[in-house]
């Protein structure tokens, strides 16, 4: 796979007169896995939706090896918080893991052996597959996010934004989750996720991103993710710092 | 029964009936698109906004079918424009900037209507524009009718892809390319075709329910949005038959007709549908209820027997189950093969001790859990787990079992019993010095978890080394592991010849 670079440039976000995002500069190279955290309210899940266009209101620059993120798109997987979706709508496992063939069908094409094929792999990657004609809603916690984790598996895409996929997931999902990731990352994908939970950042990410309204480090897990820049993040509160084993 | 054959050999009668069904067929499609958008209002707003452009052309054009068709879609497009750019520009709320502009429009029209109507000649009518005008319906409302009902069935089979992911994950298909608000307009220019063509059959104030019921009858009797659009399409076309049919026996307006039989359609559902009706839900609650009490029984013989107790029919009685109903359980399990009845005393069956193993293990596994990981006291847990047994999942035991280490005990101290699936031959049955394979089939995703925890991926050939208090002390060619007594019965192995035989 050719290389790939998500190139974001005085990134900013106002919601009326609130300052949510205040002018971010990074660069994101493929292969990479990268936890975003920050205090609630600082403007994640905001973050990946900006980068992605969906915020009219975000000022800046958001590129993908210099080219509008548009040109991009189908090969974008973006799975939402959990309490974003509509569980009682009526479609099938099978049927939201196919949505990630859309972006590749022009309009008059119907669904082929190969999208069945390629729905089929990812249902069986994420082990649902024996759950493909459920509606969405009869799943526990895990299987609806491994259902979101094949749909974008399904979509072969290339950049993964992730937010909050661990929140309400057994621990088999997050296991299962995180390998998939790092298995895409070493691909070369770039992939990005938020995530709240300070302990497991060393093990989960590649690099780190910790926000507050503005970014505050960026980078090698072990370089980003020190005591002072956690501590200048969150706020310094030492319960914060004890979770993630840099207080003793 | 007479009434009714005789109207329909009258063509004005064919025409209405078929325009109905054509009205029918598009409204209940489009319906559960709109329903699952939570645009309903938006269709009861541009079935009322239409009324200025039908008086505009009347103004122009004179009584033309054409016309007033032509005006009306003008003006319900307008009102769609107007609503989104109200929303865009003023600061004001989505059914509030429907709700100012919907009723503006309508005032207009009947203003205008009321301008007109003091004319002579005029043969434009308010109450037919409320209530639709079925009966005079004439070849030209006829070909209009059927051209948007194709037009809306091309337009949803065409477009269902790009609809579907606009409906379901309007930000998510924004992310990968497919434009969510090309598609809402594209939904408003049906919805607005689809909403004029039924303003001769049903009338302004009642399209909307033809747009919301058909698809609300649909969705309680389906899970999969192309069967949901299909059962909608066809309770739009059979309530608009039926409605008419009662309409001519009666005597009535069609309109209110088919609006009455649409919604006792849905009563219906709502009451009888298969897995989310109420008359399945109260039955499901009440079997879900048995069942528990039966499964309390089979758990309180489980645990009389086992400390050696026996317990007769007569006798035997449950806190929170009548006698009279705890007899009859008796009888039904007796009759399932889970008990049996030997000289007046009750026994379990190999069956029935294997559910009821299965309860006090879920049960004692339960308390653990809240003892261990919510750090709750002895005299909390029980009634909790007494609840929770009977919905508990293997799935879900085996998760709690790993993360708790697998315990021998609960926190009262009584044995918590092993999994029914157990396997048949384990590292608990090996002998020191003996030497076999771990195998590629385990029980649980849990315990290949565990296994690789320890470094002991399936298919590696390991000795047992000692067994020291109970525990069991393995070597594999790289590593020493010390296994619970618990995990090694649960690890199932296989003997070298096995194992080889297998590849």
């Amino acid at each position: 796979m050719a290389s790939l670079e998500l190139q974001v440039e005085d990134l900013s976000v106002h919601l009326g007169s609130k300052r949510v995002l205040s002018n971010l500069y990074f660069n994101v190279t493929d292969s990479m896995l990268v936890g975003i955290l920050g205090p609630n309210g600082a403007g994640k899940s905001t973050l990946l939706k900006a980068i992605l266009g969906l915020i009219d209101s975000a000022t800046g620059a958001v590129t993908i090896n210099g080219q509008s993120i548009d040109q991009f798109r189908s090969r974008i997987a973006y799975i939402p918080q959990k309490d974003q979706v509509d569980w009682t709508f009526p479609a099938t496992v099978f049927d939201v893991v196919y949505m990630g063939r859309f972006p590749h069908k022009r309009i008059w094409q119907r669904m082929n052996s190969i999208d069945k094929e390629l729905v089929n792999e990812a249902m069986s990657q994420m082990n649902i597959e024996h759950l493909q004609d459920r509606q969405i809603g009869e799943l526990s916690g895990g299987q609806q996010q491994r259902v979101f984790l094949a749909r974008a598996l399904c979509q072969k895409a290339d950049l993964f934004f992730l937010d909050e996929p661990f929140v309400g997931v057994d621990i088999i999902t997050e296991q299962k989750t995180i390998e998939t990731l790092q298995l895409l990352a070493q691909q070369g994908k770039i992939i990005m996720v938020v995530h709240h939970d300070l302990s497991t950042v060393s093990s989960y990410f590649d690099q780190v991103m910790l926000i507050n309204h503005r970014l505050v480090s960026y980078g090698d897990v072990e370089d980003a993710f020190t005591s002072e820049s956690i501590g200048a993040t969150f706020g310094g509160q030492p319960t914060i710092l004890q979770k993630a084993g840099l207080l003793r | 029964m007479d009434l009714i054959l005789e109207a329909f050999q009258q063509p004005w009668a064919q025409r209405a009936l078929l325009a109905s069904v054509l009205v029918g067929l598009s409204c209940g499609l489009l319906s559960s698109l709109i329903v699952l958008r939570n645009m309903s209002l938006i269709g009861d707003a541009l079935s009322h906004s239409v009324l200025p452009g039908i008086v505009i052309a009347f103004i122009l054009l004179g009584y033309s079918a054409l016309g007033f068709f032509i005006g009306a879609v003008i003006a319900g497009l307008l009102t769609a424009v107007g609503i989104i750019l109200i929303q865009e520009y003023f600061a004001t709320k989505t059914d509030a900037s429907v709700g100012i502009v919907f009723t503006t429009m309508f005032a207009i029209g009947v203003i205008g209507i009321s301008r007109i109507s003091d004319r002579e000649d005029t043969m434009i009518d308010l109450e037919d524009f409320l209530f639709g005008d079925l009966w005079s319906v004439n070849n030209t409302d006829l070909i209009l009718t059927l051209v948007v009902c194709v037009l809306t069935f091309v337009g949803i089979v065409t477009f269902y892809r790009p609809l579907l992911i606009t409906t379901f994950q309007p930000i998510v298909a924004d992310t990968v390319g497919i434009s969510s608000i090309k598609m809402k307009y594209f939904l408003l220019i049906l919805l607005t075709l689809t909403v004029v063509a039924a303003l001769k059959v049903v009338g302004v104030i009642l399209v909307v329910s033809m747009l919301i019921t058909p698809a609300a009858t649909a969705l309680l009797l389906s899970n999969n949005l192309k069967r949901v659009m299909l059962i909608s399409s066809i309770v739009g076309a059979v309530s608009a038959v039926l409605g008419f049919m009662v309409a001519i026996y009666l005597d009535i307006a069609p309109g209110p007709s088919m609006t009455v039989t649409v919604a006792s359609i849905y009563f219906l559902a709502g009451l009888a549908a298969p897995k989310k009706g109420l008359i399945q839900k109260t039955l499901a609650k009440r079997r879900s209820l048995h069942q528990i009490q039966q499964e309390d029984i089979l758990k309180n013989l489980y645990k009389h027997l086992n400390k050696g107790k026996t317990v007769s029919l007569n006798q035997f009685a449950i806190e929170g189950i009548k006698p009279t109903r705890l007899k009859k359980h008796i009888l039904r399990l007796i009759r399932h093969k889970l008990i049996r009845e030997k000289n007046g005393l009750l026994e379990l069956t190999n069956d029935g001790s294997h559910l009821a193993s299965k309860l006090v293990r879920a049960h004692r596994l339960w308390e653990s859990y809240l003892a261990d990981k919510m750090g709750l006291t002895e005299s909390q847990i029980h009634a909790d787990a007494e609840i929770l047994e009977h919905h508990l999942t293997d799935d879900i035991l085996d998760e709690v079992e790993q993360s708790l280490g697998f315990p021998d005990k609960d926190p009262h101290g009584s044995p918590i019993p092993l999994k029914a699936t157990a396997p048949a031959y384990s590292i608990k049955h090996m002998q020191p010095g003996e030497s076999a394979v771990i195998s590629n089939n385990q029980v649980s995703e849990h315990i290949v978890a565990e296994l690789w925890n320890r470094k002991l991926s399936p298919g590696i050939t390991f000795e047992v080394e000692a067994i020291k208090d109970g525990n069991y002390i393995i070597r594999t060619p790289s590593e020493k592991v010390t296994l619970l007594p618990r995990l090694a019965r649960m690890i199932r192995v296989e003997t070298i010849g096995e194992a080889y035989a297998d590849k």
